[in-house]
């Protein structure tokens, strides 16, 4: 469980101090899919940058599991939408990774190696390094890597928002899947409505900078999702219109803010 | 598009120039100037053939090589980890820099005598002006390659359970790698003018020697000899390190894409 109580968090930036989050509070259950959704710059990433424990709050406090985040948090699994990838380290260098750091017996590695390339389906490209593969299979590398050794929680930021729209479902799709096994808990940011609705159980709307909770609701869509029916089913759609009254006032007025800024 | 001459043209060109450059030096030598003051390019060649066939040119090749060879690789080893410490504590970097910039700007050639004084004569203080001379490019090509190290693959690796020493083995040394490479290209040059400069100063062989005493022997031809030898042992030295340097310091040519090895 991931508990978030009174957390503020400000960034220098021009000589200006700017406050990314404000007395914000979040608890995450475990095995939740959240969608944290909002405007661009409304702390999100520094909400997940927090539970990882790269930045420590100003005020407040994270719980991971009851215990407060003051290090480090290796008990989870970090994906970004930037390319973090070895270059130098091929599919199968750089999904074993996390397994080199943990000393995890070379006998054992091959094998969860293997299995982890099975499950993104890389197969046939265990020998490539990463300026061979293109973004999709590179994501998909990323996503072995993450998974492999077995975190409790996921966090991922936007991780999928370099890929075309095209690509971007197939990998929501591929996400969900294993996910279904794993059953892991994700906190998931983005800023895309329809992807938050079509893959969690539960949307958190942030408001514009300083970062609050504006709208906090479960999303009552049976699973397994098949993408093709999903999202023009009611539900979807009614689910849809209600967060984007709330989420269409915060990106207009951050955009007036920002305005008034220059 | 626009039109460039093929490569085949440029190189006959450039083969034209060299070649009026030496015929116009030949021609002019004995005519207008004396051979004494300037030699001649088929006298150098001469020399070359009769240096190289008879082996006498090999022992002080030899010698020159020991000093600037292991001179750079002290001034690499020490470089590298100066480099990598400061590149990891920037605040302690920044502290030292205007230090470091008037060491930097300091002619390194100046500190033969202090070195002597520090060694006695021979071998070491030849290697210590050597090292003097390489450090400096080492150590700030290195430094440079910490800080451009992406601080998300620093954070992915740490959040994966890195630690800081594995962050280092893991991420560190191999993204610098091609800066390593690239520095000790540029140093190996600097390695041989500080051999040869030690040399000429108090080396009893060795190509420095070489230099000065067939100029105090108004041997010009000799001199210009060794010139043209320590020339193509430069060239030869870069090269060798742009083609074998990846593979000594542990990574595939390929995978250093952009780098050292892609410039050549």
């Amino acid at each position: 469980m991931i508990n978030i109580t009174g957390v503020s968090k400000s960034f220098e930036k021009d000589g200006q101090k700017i406050d990314a989050v404000k007395d914000f509070s979040l608890t995450i259950n475990d095995g939740e899919f959240v969608a944290l959704i909002g405007p661009s710059g409304c702390g999100k990433s520094t909400v997940l940058n927090m539970i990882a424990g790269l930045l420590a709050p100003e005020e407040g406090v994270v719980e991971y599991n009851g215990e407060p985040v003051t290090a480090i948090n290796t008990s989870v699994g970090y994906m970004t939408q930037k390319d973090s990838l070895l270059p130098w380290r091929t599919t199968e260098g750089n999904i074993s990774a996390p397994l080199d750091i943990r000393r995890v017996p070379k006998s054992q590695r091959a094998a969860l190696v293997s299995q982890a390339i099975e499950k993104v389906r890389l197969g046939g490209f265990e020998r490539h390094h990463p300026d061979e593969l293109s973004g999709g299979m590179r994501k998909r590398v990323l996503l072995a890597r993450t998974l492999i050794y077995e975190p409790d929680t996921l966090l991922m930021d936007e991780p999928f928002a370099a890929l075309d729209a095209l690509l971007k479902l197939v990998m929501q799709e591929e996400l969900l899947r294993i996910w279904s096994e794993a059953r892991s808990t994700v906190v998931y940011v983005t800023h895309d409505l329809t992807e938050a609705i079509s893959i969690a159980d539960r949307i958190v709307v942030f408001s514009k900078r300083p970062g609050r909770i504006v709208l906090d609701l479960p999303v009552e869509l049976e699973r397994p999702r098949d993408f093709d029916t999903i999202r023009s089913s009611p539900e979807f759609l009614k689910l849809y219109n209600r967060v984007w009254a709330t989420l269409r006032h915060e990106v207009v007025s951050q955009e007036e803010a920002s305005g008034e800024g220059r | 598009m626009i039109e460039r001459a093929p490569m085949w043209r440029i190189r006959l060109y450039q083969l034209i120039v060299l070649g009026v450059f030496l015929g116009g030096w030949e021609w002019v030598s004995d005519r207008y100037i004396r051979t004494l003051w300037i030699s001649k390019p088929s006298l150098i060649a001469e020399r070359t053939l009769e240096w190289f066939s008879s082996g006498f040119i090999y022992p002080h090749i030899l010698a020159t090589l020991q000093i600037a060879g292991l001179g750079l690789l002290i001034g690499t080893a020490i470089g590298v980890v100066c480099g990598i410490m400061l590149g990891l504590q920037r605040s302690l970097s920044r502290l030292l820099d205007p230090i470091l910039g008037g060491a930097y700007t300091m002619p390194r050639i100046a500190f033969l005598p202090v070195v002597l004084f520090w060694f006695g004569f021979g071998f070491r203080p030849m290697v210590a002006l050597v090292v003097l001379m390489t450090f400096f490019v080492l150590f700030y090509n290195t430094r440079a390659g910490v800080e451009s190290v992406k601080g998300d693959l620093v954070a992915s690796m740490r959040v994966m359970g890195a630690t800081r020493f594995q962050v280092i083995r893991m991420v560190i040394l191999p993204s610098i790698v091609p800066f390593i490479l690239a520095a000790m290209m540029i140093a190996a040059p600097y390695a041989l003018v500080g051999a040869i400069v030690a040399e000429i100063f108090i080396g009893s062989k060795g190509l420095g020697f070489l230099i000065v005493s067939s100029t105090g022997g108004l041997d010009l031809t000799g001199t210009f000899t060794t010139c043209l030898v320590v020339t193509v042992i430069s060239l030869i030295a870069t090269l060798v390190i742009a083609r074998h340097g990846p593979r000594l310091l542990g990574r595939s040519p390929e995978t250093i894409g952009g780098g050292a090895a892609a410039a050549f």
